[in-house]
């Protein structure tokens, strides 16, 4: 039953891609997630098996009653299958970490996958809205009155001077990690993403790749996040990230005018060789095909390739992802084959959006 | 890494300077040997909340077994077989939490506030919070709410950190035992809405 829950999922869009338009094509999507725990149990890192089953139930009664979610779906991880938690992850809509401890860990998700819950992982609750584009400020408008509701029917652990009490203490106070995904192969292609990186380090905001941590910089995505959560309000920490994301966004605009009017040759051979690999590869590795997926993503912003819909590019970043490929075809495949059916995917969904 | 000055072992995480007669002295040290020598002077960076709480858990250490005016505010937690903290409520200990760098649960962050406050100052943008309260329906008393004494904290702390800056010590300690006043209020007031 769980894994037809996963079933289904694969079978959409993806929610936070589907809905993107012309603006959004350097923010690709917003994020943001409120770390909960409740006063009367210990953290899951200090919580037994029994401990962990009765805050699930009760999270996710409470979650119900609060109808915070619309028509919500429950997946349990102790029944999901290794290849289900990876597309979950995939989608973003649960870390690794909710994997690795399944007893009574779960994700309670609405129908559109734009609002969930993770229980049970580091803490109690973790709430989270993606959105498509960049939207810090309906997509906090959303978990705060997501939280407004659900903490109504729970006790939640709340500090006067330290704010929401987290199982870690980089998560204390709002307990608010808000995190913008950019896509910038303009600033990539002309080498100014290790500038990037630390200017916007100085400014006390995080920069990651695609999927968190240690993802480095494939297909020239990164994730921009606060990291202070405690001694600025949400609204400010969200006025700050806005403020140098929009300042991002200009910088990858000016490298793009600049590359189309210096170097377009480059451009476009740099574009047209990805088209290329993948419209013709049979097998290629998931960086390959990523760092490929990004040029062409950037040729169809431009206006260079017009056979191709964005959304279809968009949906491949998704695709070509090892859980989603196994998924698709409905069996465990080794790195090998992952590489083939990878090229195969690729080949007729591109042939298909022309 | 700079080595704490005591042990020689951990890195110094606390740094003090000391005015004797205008000759000015530093000491560099971490939080361990801080906590045992219950080290607390007019140290630059730490005249803030952080140090506060600092200072509280040193006054709870050296009330352990003792009858001290302070043992009201300041509860004896237990204390593991060797010593070192343990959280009474959830059984997290030291070793966990330099292990993993987490808490065991709520209570704990009154019982590890000695290691971890400076460890919050150095993370984030302030020490207090200033974000979402907890909707009113769910708090447990409607006295002179918290956040307003939070606010007059966080005033408080600014004057003091503009004394210190202006090495107008005297005027600085004055303030301090006002927030001390202050956050005392809070945290009676917090127990007695428990019970």
């Amino acid at each position: 039953m769980n894994s037809g829950q996963v079933d289904k999922l694969v079978a959409k869009r993806v929610g936070w891609l589907a809905d993107c338009g012309p603006d959004d094509d350097i923010s690709i999507s917003t994020r943001i997630r409120l770390a909960r725990n409740l006063l009367d149990f210990p953290f899951p890192i200090q919580a037994d098996e029994a401990v962990l089953k009765s805050v699930a139930l009760g999270v996710k009664t409470a979650v119900r009653d609060s109808g915070a979610l619309k028509s919500p779906v429950v997946i349990e991880m102790e029944d999901i299958s290794d290849v289900d938690g990876g597309v979950l992850v995939e989608r973003r809509l649960i870390s690794g970490e909710l994997l690795q401890r399944p007893v009574g860990a779960a994700l309670l998700l609405d129908g559109e996958e734009s609002l969930s819950v993770m229980v049970n992982e580091e803490d109690h609750l973790r709430l989270q809205t993606i959105r498509p584009g960049l939207a810090l400020s309906e997509a906090w408008n959303a978990i705060n009155e997501m939280d407004d509701r659900i903490s109504s029917g729970l006790n939640f652990a709340f500090d006067p001077f330290l704010g929401f009490l987290t199982s870690c203490p980089t998560n204390v106070g709002t307990g608010m990690r808000a995190s913008v995904m950019l896509h910038l192969p303009a600033l990539a292609l002309t080498g100014h993403m290790d500038t990037l990186t630390q200017g916007v380090a100085k400014l006390g905001l995080a920069v990651r790749g695609m999927f968190g941590e240690g993802t480095g910089n494939l297909g020239n995505i990164c994730q921009i996040s606060n990291q202070s959560t405690l001694g600025e309000s949400e609204e400010d920490i969200l006025k700050r990230l806005n403020a140098v994301i929009t300042q991002v966004v200009n910088h990858e605009k000016n490298a793009r005018s600049k590359l189309l009017e210096t170097r377009e040759n480059f451009l476009l051979d740099s574009v047209g060789r990805a088209y290329g690999t993948l419209k013709y590869a049979y097998s290629i590795s998931s960086q390959e095909a990523l760092n490929s997926l990004s040029m062409l993503r950037l040729g169809v912003d431009l206006g260079l390739v017009k056979s191709v819909d964005i959304h279809d590019v968009n949906e491949l970043f998704i695709l070509v992802q090892p859980a989603h490929l196994q998924k698709n075809a409905g069996k465990i495949l080794s790195s090998k084959e992952r590489d083939e059916v990878r090229a195969s995917i690729l080949r007729s969904n591109l042939r298909r959006a022309e | 890494m700079m080595l704490c000055e005591i042990c020689h072992k951990n890195e110094a995480t606390i740094h003090m300077q000391e005015i004797h007669g205008g000759e000015k002295k530093s000491l560099n040290i971490c939080s361990e040997c801080a906590a045992s020598h219950k080290i607390v002077g007019s140290d630059v960076d730490g005249l803030n909340l952080a140090e506060m709480l600092y200072d509280f858990s040193s006054k709870m250490l050296a009330s352990q077994g003792k009858n001290s005016d302070d043992s009201a505010l300041f509860p004896s937690f237990p204390l593991n077989v060797d010593g070192s903290l343990i959280c009474g409520e959830c059984g997290w200990d030291m070793e966990a939490f330099r292990g993993t760098g987490r808490l065991g649960c709520a209570k704990c962050y009154e019982v590890f506030a000695p290691l971890l406050q400076e460890a919050i100052a150095s993370m984030h943008k302030g020490v207090v919070h200033v974000g979402k309260e907890l909707s009113l329906s769910k708090k447990r008393s409607g006295r002179t709410s918290k956040r307003d004494l939070r606010f007059e904290i966080a005033l408080l702390e600014a004057e003091l950190e503009e004394h210190v800056r202006r090495e107008e010590y005297e005027e600085a300690a004055a303030i301090r035992d006002k927030i001390k006043t202050i956050q005392a209020k809070i945290k009676t007031g917090r127990k007695r809405g428990k019970n």
